[in-house]
């Protein structure tokens, strides 16, 4: 056992040794470069080490502290305020505005910070509200805003770094859409289905306190503020904002029940009083474009319903479930006819959480009438219900005044369950520590056999393990509670943790052998705790019952039987005859002139991308969806599209050197293409280097281009790490790579793993890196001919001996799960698709704050004397250019001939669907079909710029948008990548030399090439040797 | 038996065959057996549209060279001269098709056999759901996936995981990527996955062999259970022996999609590469498929051979 302790010593050790070569060759250049690191560690540490709100109160309150008595301090804005622009965005600035309401305001842009001086009158607990508005930009921006809030220059806790206000967005109805009861209706389509409004955000001015945004704390945040002058200042993370007032006030807690019934007193609203109705699907406001009507078929009274037409009658589901998300509903003050107490009885469906209940909370006219609505209980059921609005232990009655308007706004909260839910958040938390403390004694994979002495070593971890035990069997208890003793998985879940963190607390022989055990069931409880954090509500229509009326005449929530038989059988027979694969068009686009597009995704998205067609299109389109793998064989019978969406770049060129793609435009022509705006289309909206696999040497005029599509999609890797453990084990985010080199060491000597790619991946980075060509470019004029593979040339074969020396010596692994690796911070830095974002942001949400991506690490740039290369500010240039990989939308072949103006309108279509306005309204929507914050990699630089990405995403996103390098496509390029993992799967598997490995594959590769060019009557390699020798030997050499 | 009674039946037609042209004889046969071909028109046409005459186009097509989207171009034997001449990757995937079909097509089914044969011997509603089990992994589509977990090359994969734990290995093994194991395991895999329909073929077979011939061996001086299995079980059963053995070389010389699944496409080094990943490479990759088309050609000529070997073969059965 001491032996392998002394095993692992040595190899440690010698790891050490064998990099002191490259450290010495680094250091030369390491010395001279002064660090540009723009998120230093010490900011990252000061935000990790921040306590959280509950610990925060939890002192405070110890400490003495109450709310503030007196009227607090209200501050106008755009009075006395002091602007600090961020660094990377100079321009922004702050600037007062006037309003026609307000008065003068103050514009905040979406970057930098806007401080004000306050003077408290008097110490205690204060909350902050301030009234905004969203600034209206030409862009479309649709996300929430995110700001942080500091007094005097420090967030005093953590959710301080996290404020969001939401937006407010209407329907635009048709106002002579009526449905047969007189309702508001939607549009038809040709089928006679409804569909969907659009949506457009409006600026009006609201009110909004800081409150948590995790949805853990119900009450604005406190903040302890002693008398005297203050600090305050917002700073930007996302989005303008317009603000009037910042209100610094203590907080006055909304009445109890019993109180709200005695303030009004007043009688129950008699049984014979009208009861106004509201259909849910035709709410007066929502907070996110992503909250519209859906279909419900599953009742057969659901209101409207119809056997054969899709009819949108229903509102919420799986769009309305993360926290914040709110709807609001008009109840015209014409149909309350009566004074007195009402139930707000909805019609709703909650099939999600089996078991337990999701939450809402409630106001009307913008006011929380009783404390009570801050939790309200929506319980489980598979079909539909119509019950009063409760909170858990009885129904509540609201009081409303005949002839007003009434406006209920219902926000998606977590109710009674708030701080379960930020317990077991603190569980995971404290259970990934616990892991971290104990890898970093043992490694990820311990042996049971050596005692490790963890009760010198990690004696604080097991005493937390016991306190999380603890924790966690008193959450399991309140679980139990609200289930009623009935069984459930939930529990189950937080027993076994609870017994397994037991084991471990205890017998310090268990922990090794645990290791495992304990990651997965963090894993688990990770998802468990992501799951029930969705709280999906479905409504079908609100009304508002008399008190006095008995509950047994209220709407019916399920169909009773006969009426269900009945609508199932028409529905059954209706079948027959509905078309259900047409995706809703309004007009019939089957005419000559319109355009012929196929998606092959899913139907969601080829139904979001009909939508916006109908919107904004300004040609026909014929949209189909149809399976993956059509379009070879319709190309082949003739019978294919006029356009095919996201095709991947190799192919674009495949179909192209077979000419079933058509060339949008041929560099020789010219103005006489008749696309000829192209290059302009191309060069405002694209980066110039998504081009670049989308284009083939023109045979007929050498030097120049051909293109075939245009992008549409463009893929490439950043660098994700973990801040907290780059902060822990003192680290800084590598630069270039003889800094990733230096933190290599420290990261294994603590058991953690480097994610990189292997093959030919790795290999490119690299050799892009150093501006290396992937393919040969003979007669050096600068293009790349693509007669014979590049990568045996002097720069690749190191760059390959570089990339094999990773893996060879420093052990990274070739494979990996990278999700998990990176959760539980074993792998704590990879490089990786930038998309990964998603599911980090998705699936990990303990981990919000704790990751960032960042641009890769980058080579210093020599000259041919192998001296480093400087900027003026005496900076090293650094190169991180990272390979990128586009699919495009392409203009396939007619064999039958086009008409002149069905290729007008062709291009018309892909100029509209690859525009900035559309890709952006694409994104948007994406972000409803995949989940709250998805991003989707679209080519277009200005959609990309206008997703909801936090300002510091955005600039790292756009640092690596500038250091992309795109690669050609050639004939037979496919054979490339096989060939090269060959070879770094003999260095890996059998330790062979990275040269001599990729050398012996060279040959392989270029026959291809050559035989490849053959066949397409392209000059090969060979014969262009004959042709050229005599007259250039330096080519050849 | 049935062919004695056949031989009876014609040697009592007063018309004999010498006496009329061969496609005479045949139409009058045809016309004779009218209520046969009507019924098995439906499957015989579009069997005939959706296979005889697509195996027909594509040994044309292998006389050509054909991109998908571009007319065929004549190109003469030019496609196999290169097969056999200039591609080295063809002889590997020839040797590695060999290799399966060498070691998957007997041992599976001899395989099936056996285990047809214990399982028969089990009582009735025992024997219904061990075959359910037995015959579970060929219909659970890709259930083979489950060996990419076990073989994972992640250091958590579980055989990576169990080797690490007890210290065999420090680093974990690339079970797929390694030119070393790939083959072997692709092997269990295959063999794992072959209890399909030859061994419920066996399991019918072994059924229908009637009781009374058993009875008669055991008089005739059947000494022990293996003569009975030889002399009368197998003979007994040899159209399902037949129609097991042209599963088995078809799915063996047809072996790929697993490979492609667990070890990807290529597999490293070609070390796992069968004809069938040839004919896809250059049919769906590379666009060449008149190329394909020869290799399919070749492939096709292959189990036609090794199907006239097996019946030879299986008229030694009981001999």
């Amino acid at each position: 056992m001491r032996s392998s302790t002394t095993a692992k010593v040595i190899a440690v050790v010698l790891a050490i040794l064998m990099l002191i070569p490259t450290a010495a060759y680094a250091s030369s250049g390491e010395t001279t470069a002064p660090k540009t690191q723009k998120t230093t560690m010490d900011e990252v540490k000061e935000y990790l080490y921040s306590e959280d709100y509950f610990t925060y109160k939890t002192e405070k309150d110890a400490a003495g502290w109450k709310d503030a008595a007196g009227s607090g301090i209200t501050v106008k804005a755009a009075e006395g305020y002091e602007f600090t622009p961020d660094e990377d965005y100079p321009e922004q600035t702050a600037e007062v505005m006037q309003d026609s309401e307000k008065g003068s305001v103050l514009h905040m842009p979406e970057a930098g910070t806007t401080s004000w001086r306050v003077n408290i009158p008097e110490t205690g607990y204060y909350v902050v509200r301030i009234t905004y508005k969203p600034f209206e930009t030409q862009s479309i921006n649709t996300s929430n805003i995110k700001r942080e809030f500091f007094v005097d220059g420090k967030a005093p806790f953590s959710e301080s770094y996290y404020y969001e206000f939401t937006r407010k967005f209407v329907d635009e109805y048709n106002a002579d859409m009526k449905r047969d009861d007189g309702s508001q209706g939607f549009a038809l389509d040709k089928n006679g289905n409804e569909k969907k409004p659009q949506k457009i955000q409006i600026y009006e001015w609201s009110d909004s306190y800081l409150m948590d945004s995790q949805g853990f704390v119900l009450e604005p945040l406190k903040y302890a503020l002693t008398q005297g002058e203050h600090v305050i200042s917002f700073n930007a993370t996302m989005n303008d904002i317009i603000i009037d007032e910042i209100a610094i006030v203590p907080y006055k807690s909304p009445v109890s029940y019993e109180e709200y019934l005695a303030q009004h007193g007043g009688a129950d609203a008699s049984a014979a009083a009208d009861a106004p109705k509201v259909q849910a699907e035709t709410p007066s406001a929502a907070s996110d474009l992503t909250i519209y009507a859906v279909n419900d078929r599953t009742s057969s009274i659901t209101e409207p319903q119809h056997a054969a037409k899709q009819l949108l009658n229903t509102i919420g589901g799986s769009k309305w479930q993360t926290f914040g998300q709110w709807i609001e509903w008009t109840i015209p003050g014409s149909e309350i006819t009566e004074s007195g107490y009402y139930y707000i009885v909805p019609r709703f469906k909650q099939s999600i959480r089996e078991g337990l209940y999701v939450s809402r909370s409630l106001t009307i006219n913008g006011q929380i009438p009783f404390e009570n609505c801050t939790r309200l209980q929506f319980n489980y059921s598979d079909d539909w219900q119509c019950s009063p609005l409760t909170d858990g232990e009885q129904d509540l009655k609201f009081w409303f005044n005949a002839g007003e308007d009434a406006v209920i706004r219902m926000e998606v909260c977590y109710g009674n369950m708030s701080d379960t839910l930020r317990q077991i958040q603190d569980c995971i938390e404290d259970m990934n520590s616990i892991y971290q403390s104990i890898i970093r004694i043992t490694g990820p994979s311990p042996d049971e056999y050596t005692s490790y002495d963890f009760a010198a070593t990690i004696y604080d971890s097991i005493l937390l393990m016991r306190d999380v035990r603890d924790r966690i069997t008193a959450i399991a208890e309140q679980f139990k509670k609200i289930l009623g003793g009935k069984s459930a998985s939930d529990i189950a879940t937080l027993e076994k943790i609870a017994y397994l963190l037991d084991k471990m607390s205890t017998k310090e022989s268990e922990i090794a052998k645990n290791l495992d055990n304990l990651k997965v069931n963090t894993g688990y409880l990770g998802t468990w705790m992501m799951n029930t954090k969705l709280q999906a509500l479905t409504f079908d229509f609100i009304s508002l019952q008399p008190a006095a009326k008995p509950a047994k005449q209220y709407p019916r929530g399920t169909a009773g039987f006969w009426n269900a038989f009945t609508f199932e059988i028409k529905a059954f027979f209706a079948s027959f005859f509905t078309d259900y694969n047409s995706l809703g068009s309004v007009e019939d686009n089957s005419d000559a002139e319109a355009v012929e597009v196929w998606i092959s995704t899913s139907r969601e998205e080829a139904q979001v991308m009909r939508e916006m067609i109908d919107l904004t299109c300004p040609v026909k389109v014929d949209l189909k969806l149809v399976a993956g793998g059509t379009l070879l064989p319709a190309t082949l019978a003739g019978d294919g599209p006029d356009i095919s969406l996201a095709m991947g770049q190799s192919d674009v060129i495949n179909y192209a050197i077979r000419s079933a793609v058509e060339p949008l435009y041929v560099e020789a022509d010219g103005a006489n293409n008749l696309y000829s705006d192209y290059p302009e289309v191309c060069a405002n909206r694209f980066n110039d280097q998504a081009l670049v696999g989308l284009r083939l040497e023109n045979p007929d005029s050498l030097g120049s281009y051909i293109y075939y599509g245009i992008p549409e999609r463009l893929g490439f890797s950043m660098l994700f790490y973990r801040k907290d453990i780059f902060a822990e084990l003192d680290l800084e985010v590598p630069q270039t790579w003889d800094d990733l080199y230096d933190i290599v060491p420290t990261l294994q000597i603590n058991y953690r793993k480097i994610g990189f790619p292997s093959s030919l991946g790795g290999l490119q980075m690299l050799m892009y890196q150093r501006d290396e060509d992937l393919y040969s470019d003979i007669d050096g004029d600068g293009v790349m001919d693509g007669m014979q593979i590049n990568i045996d040339s002097k720069t690749s074969l190191q760059c390959f001996e570089e990339l094999v020396t990773l893996f060879q010596v420093f052990k990274f692994p070739r494979a990996y799960d990278l999700a998990t690796y990176f959760r539980m911070g074993e792998m704590p830095i990879a490089v990786a698709d930038y998309l990964t974002y998603n599911q980090f942001t998705i699936y990990a949400t303990e981990l919000r704050g704790l990751w960032e991506f960042t641009l890769l690490p980058g080579t210093v740039v020599r000259d041919e004397n192998n001296q480093i290369v400087y900027n003026e500010d005496g900076t090293p240039v650094i190169n991180s250019n990272a390979p990128c990989s586009v699919a495009a939308t392409v203009l396939m072949r007619d064999k039958s001939g086009r008409s002149e103006e069905l290729r007008k309108n062709c291009w018309e279509f892909m100029k509209w669907w690859t525009g900035a306005e559309a890709q952006s309204t694409y994104a948007k929507q994406y972000e409803a079909i995949v989940g709250m914050a998805a991003k989707f990699n679209t080519a277009n630089t200005e959609a990309l710029r206008n997703m909801s990405w936090t300002n510091s995403e955005r600039k790292n996103l756009e640092a690596q948008f500038a250091h992309l390098k795109g690669t050609p496509e050639f004939p037979g390029g496919y054979i490339i990548t096989r060939y090269v993992d060959f070879a770094f799967l003999n260095c890996y598997n059998n330790n062979a030399d990275a040269t001599d490995s990729l050398l012996d594959q060279i040959q392989y590769i270029n026959n291809e090439l050559s035989r490849k060019r053959k066949e397409f009557g392209l000059i090969t390699y060979e014969d262009y040797k004959a042709e050229n020798e005599a007259a250039h030997p330096e080519w050849f050499k | 038996m049935s062919q004695n009674t056949a031989v009876k039946e014609r040697k009592a037609k007063p018309v004999a065959r010498k006496d009329m042209s061969r496609a005479a004889w045949t139409l009058k046969e045809m016309k004779k057996n009218k209520a046969g071909y009507i019924m098995i028109a439906p499957f015989f046409i579009l069997f005939f549209v959706f296979t005889v005459v697509p195996v027909f186009l594509s040994m044309i097509l292998s006389f050509t060279s054909f991109n998908l989207l571009e007319w065929p171009k004549f190109v003469g034997l030019d496609n196999y001269v290169r097969l056999f001449l200039d591609d080295d990757i063809f002889l590997t995937a020839i040797q590695n098709t060999l290799i399966f079909a060498v070691i998957t097509g007997p041992v599976s089914y001899l395989l099936s056999l056996f285990v047809a044969w214990f399982i028969n011997e089990l009582p009735p509603k025992m024997r219904a759901f061990v075959t359910l089990i037995f015959y579970a992994p060929s219909i659970a589509g890709s259930m083979y996936q489950i060996f990419g977990i076990f073989f994972s090359s992640d250091r958590y994969g579980y055989v990576n995981g169990f080797l690490i734990e007890f210290n065999f290995i420090t680093e974990p093994i690339q079970w797929f990527a390694d030119a070393r194991y790939v083959m072997p395991l692709c092997i269990i895999v295959a063999l794992w996955t072959s209890l399909g329909t030859t061994f419920l073929s066996f399991i019918a077979g072994l059924q229908i062999v009637d009781n009374s011939l058993y009875e008669a061996g055991a008089l005739d001086g059947v000494k022990n259970r293996w003569q009975e299995l030889w002399y009368i079980t197998l003979p007994s059963m040899k159209e399902q022996l037949m129609f097991g053995a042209v599963m088995s070389i078809t799915g063996s010389f047809g072996f790929g999609g697993i490979v492609t699944a667990l070890a990807g496409f290529p597999s490293v080094d070609y070390c796992a590469w069968t004809i069938m990943h040839h004919l896809e490479d250059y049919g769906g990759q590379r666009f060449e498929v008149g190329y394909s088309s020869a290799i399919a050609t070749i492939l096709f000529l292959m189990m036609i051979g090794s199907n006239m070997l097996i019946k030879k073969l299986l008229s030694k059965v009981g001999q």
